[in-house]
């Protein structure tokens, strides 16, 4: 008995101790930290900023070429993708200065500045930045008038199709239907889109759009999905699935592009609307069924020729960063021409500059960036709005339902405009 | 005697259809990180690997990120578990045995404060810990989950020492024992049980626990939780490197209830007086 007590005194000594030096060693470095900033203001060698984004070997390596460029260090702190929009926004609400330049997409731009986070850039957009950037994801990145992001890639959905299955991709809805109905593999559901969860908003804005409708007036912020083109998009989609029977059942299972593409790459669906990572990963041989047999085409149109969907992922200076001047050097940095094209050769993501997304070697490597300069021509971005979420959310539970057959498109959709207004306090 | 060897069998069966049920998703988990990401979604889905290959595991190991993270993990949850249970067993033994004004209502204080959700203290936590500087340091995690399993092992432990006898530790006094020494000699072994399970619980909470890791951690004190995420891309889910992770993830905790097992056993059956 004694010896044990002994023994847990021990442990409790050496637990102490650890505790003291862990102590010791944070303590230590925080001065640190803040040694250097202190010395940073006054002296150009020891310039740094903290940029917060993904762990991911590419953009440690554009951190490095912009610290041999311009002599600012990076401090690069890296998050989860999903928990990328919750750390920033905590450290938003705590007023702290520890990021100087954050990732943002459409929907969190609008959110971030609406509540006064973001930094205005207006000042700091140069005629270049203005010809060069696609002006879609430019205007993805600004909120009532003002840039609050600087746009460096776009993760577009285009159609992807199985080139062994089907000759020549549809041009329109209507034809998707015709083609679909030829594919005679029992194995092979002819179309997939994603349904699931809360994401089906964002199909329906596809359809909505090539029925030549728009999903928000943002002048007078209000919902305009329930409108003559978004009950016959709605219609359609519901059609798909109940009437024509083409649809992939786990449609109504897909929560996110990435896990329809898994499906796709087994072989077990023809056509589907994608993100980029689509043909890379059907043609990775480690992950794919369907080496070489997909091909790319326009997304199929109605009124309008085509229309797609996709996020603009650009950076943001965060209006409590203390190094706003060198975080723009940074985002000018990152965002030029040869930059961006490095950029998509590393990862595949598709360049916000118009020229930069015809390069010849990017064209060689990804062949589905040959139609990218025609669908990027027509509308493609995310809905934004300080309660985008809310409201998408809201909005996907009822295209949902409409299109299992629950309720007719014209209900779904009252119902969706009903209690959005509520939310927004409009009637 | 068919009966009773028929009633047998039935247990038999049931023991094992549970026994599947449990370990099966632990199963496919580890059979799952042995495979090519082309296994891992076919259609029917397969149980066995087509091709065995541990380069996954290899990269995993190899990359410093994943290594770092579990030391940082085993860090947090080492310290929160010996702190928790040093600070609780104390103050579980006060609750105890303790008269004192208002006992209850300080109990019900000390539960209270685990049904505040834990989300709406992550801005509040977020604050101290900058204004503190403890923010991004280990010390300020292991602070915040000590604040989170106190009160559990406060209330946890009291049960067990509420099953002691009070009339043993009546006795060791009369020996001559001091409280501290009625404590150390005759409360916690008769409870060590009791105390190793409420800290290997500690240990899984710290282990596992994610929110407060994303916004408490940077790249230096990244725990594993954090670290795993990160498989989940932007563009997709690292699948193949996320089974091995889980695997090499749960071997600490799984090796702990392994090395303390015969105490949980103790902590199910003790309590009686002989």
């Amino acid at each position: 008995m004694e010896k044990k007590h002994v023994k847990w005194m021990k442990m409790g000594v050496i637990a102490a101790l650890l505790v003291s030096m862990l102590a010791a060693c944070g303590t230590s470095a925080d001065k640190g930290g803040q040694a250097a900033e202190g010395t940073g203001k006054d002296n150009n060698e020891n310039k740094e900023i903290t940029v917060l984004y993904l762990d991911e070997p590419f953009w440690k390596q554009q951190n490095e070429e912009f610290t041999a460029a311009t002599g600012i260090k990076v401090k690069y702190e890296t998050v989860p993708f999903m928990q990328l929009h919750d750390k920033v926004f905590v450290s938003f609400m705590a007023n702290s200065s520890e990021y100087d330049v954050v990732h943002v997409r459409d929907d969190w731009a609008t959110e971030f500045a609406s509540k006064g986070f973001l930094e205005p850039l207006d000042s700091y957009i140069t005629d270049d930045m203005k010809t060069r950037l696609n002006p879609q994801t430019m205007e993805a990145m600004s909120y009532q008038g003002k840039q609050y992001a600087i746009p460096r890639y776009v993760w577009l959905w285009q159609f992807y199709y199985n080139k062994t299955l089907i000759k020549d991709p549809p041009k329109t809805w209507d034809e998707l239907i015709t083609v679909a109905k030829e594919i005679k593999d029992d194995k092979v559901s002819p179309y997939a889109e994603t349904w699931g969860g809360i994401v089906s908003y964002s199909s329906f804005i596809v359809h909505l759009r090539s029925n030549g409708g728009e999903f928000w007036d943002y002048e007078n912020n209000r919902p305009t999905f329930n409108s003559p083109e978004g009950v016959a998009a709605l219609q359609f989609m519901a059609d798909m699935n109940l009437k024509h029977n083409i649809m992939s059942p786990l449609s109504k299972e897909f929560t996110s592009s990435g896990a329809m593409t898994e499906v796709l790459t087994q072989g077990a669906i023809a056509m589907n609307m994608n993100t980029p990572q689509t043909l890379p990963m059907a043609n990775d041989e480690d992950k794919s069924k369907v080496v070489g047999q997909m091909d790319v085409a326009l997304i199929p149109g109605g009124k309008l020729k085509t229309a797609s969907y996709g996020e603009t992922g650009g950076l943001a200076i965060p209006a409590a960063s203390k190094n706003k001047e060198w975080a723009m050097e940074y985002i000018k940095f990152v965002t030029n021409a040869d930059q961006q094209k490095k950029m998509s050769l590393a990862n595949g993501k598709i360049p916000s500059d118009v020229e930069v997304v015809k390069d010849a070697d990017l064209l060689a490597k990804y062949p589905h960036y040959a139609l990218l300069p025609e669908q990027m021509q027509y509308p493609f971005g995310l809905f934004r709005h300080e309660d985008a979420t809310k409201i998408t959310d809201e909005l996907s539970r009822n295209i949902l339902a409409a299109v299992l057959g629950k309720v007719t498109p014209e209900q779904a959709l009252q119902d969706a405009e009903t209690k959005i207004l509520a939310m927004i306090g409009q009637k | 005697m068919s009966v009773k060897y028929a009633k047998k069998t039935v247990q038999i069966m049931i023991s094992i259809a549970l026994m599947i049920f449990i370990l099966f998703p632990m199963l496919w988990l580890l059979l799952s990180s042995f495979k090519l990401p082309l296994d891992l979604f076919s259609n029917p889905p397969e149980l066995w690997p087509s091709k065995w290959t541990f380069k996954y595991y290899i990269q995993l190991l190899q990359e410093k990120s994943f290594t770092s993270a579990m030391l940082n993990s085993l860090i947090v949850s080492g310290f929160t578990t010996a702190i928790s249970l040093s600070i609780g067993a104390l103050g579980a033994y006060a609750f105890a045995r303790f008269q004192f004004p208002r006992k209850n209502a300080f109990f019900l204080t000390v539960l209270a404060s685990q049904m505040l959700p834990h989300m709406a203290l992550l801005i509040p936590l977020f604050m101290i810990m900058k204004l503190t500087g403890l923010l991004y340091t280990h010390q300020g995690l292991i602070l915040t989950y000590i604040s989170f399993s106190l009160p559990y092992v406060v209330w946890m432990f009291r049960s067990f020492i509420i099953a002691i006898p009070y009339e043993i530790e009546e006795a060791a006094k009369l020996d001559g024992c001091s409280r501290m020494q009625v404590i150390r000699k005759i409360v916690l072994p008769l409870s060590m049980g009791g105390l190793v399970t409420t800290g290997i619980f500690v240990f899984m909470g710290a282990w596992n626990e994610f929110l407060f890791a994303s916004a408490m951690t940077n790249m230096n004190v990244k725990t594993l939780s954090v670290r795993m995420a990160e498989f989940i891309g932007e563009d997709r889910i690292a699948y193949e490197i996320m089974f091995p992770a889980g695997i090499v993830g749960s071997l600490p905790v799984l090796l702990l209830v392994l090395f303390f097992q015969k105490y949980i056993v103790r902590g199910l059956t003790e309590g009686g007086v002989k």
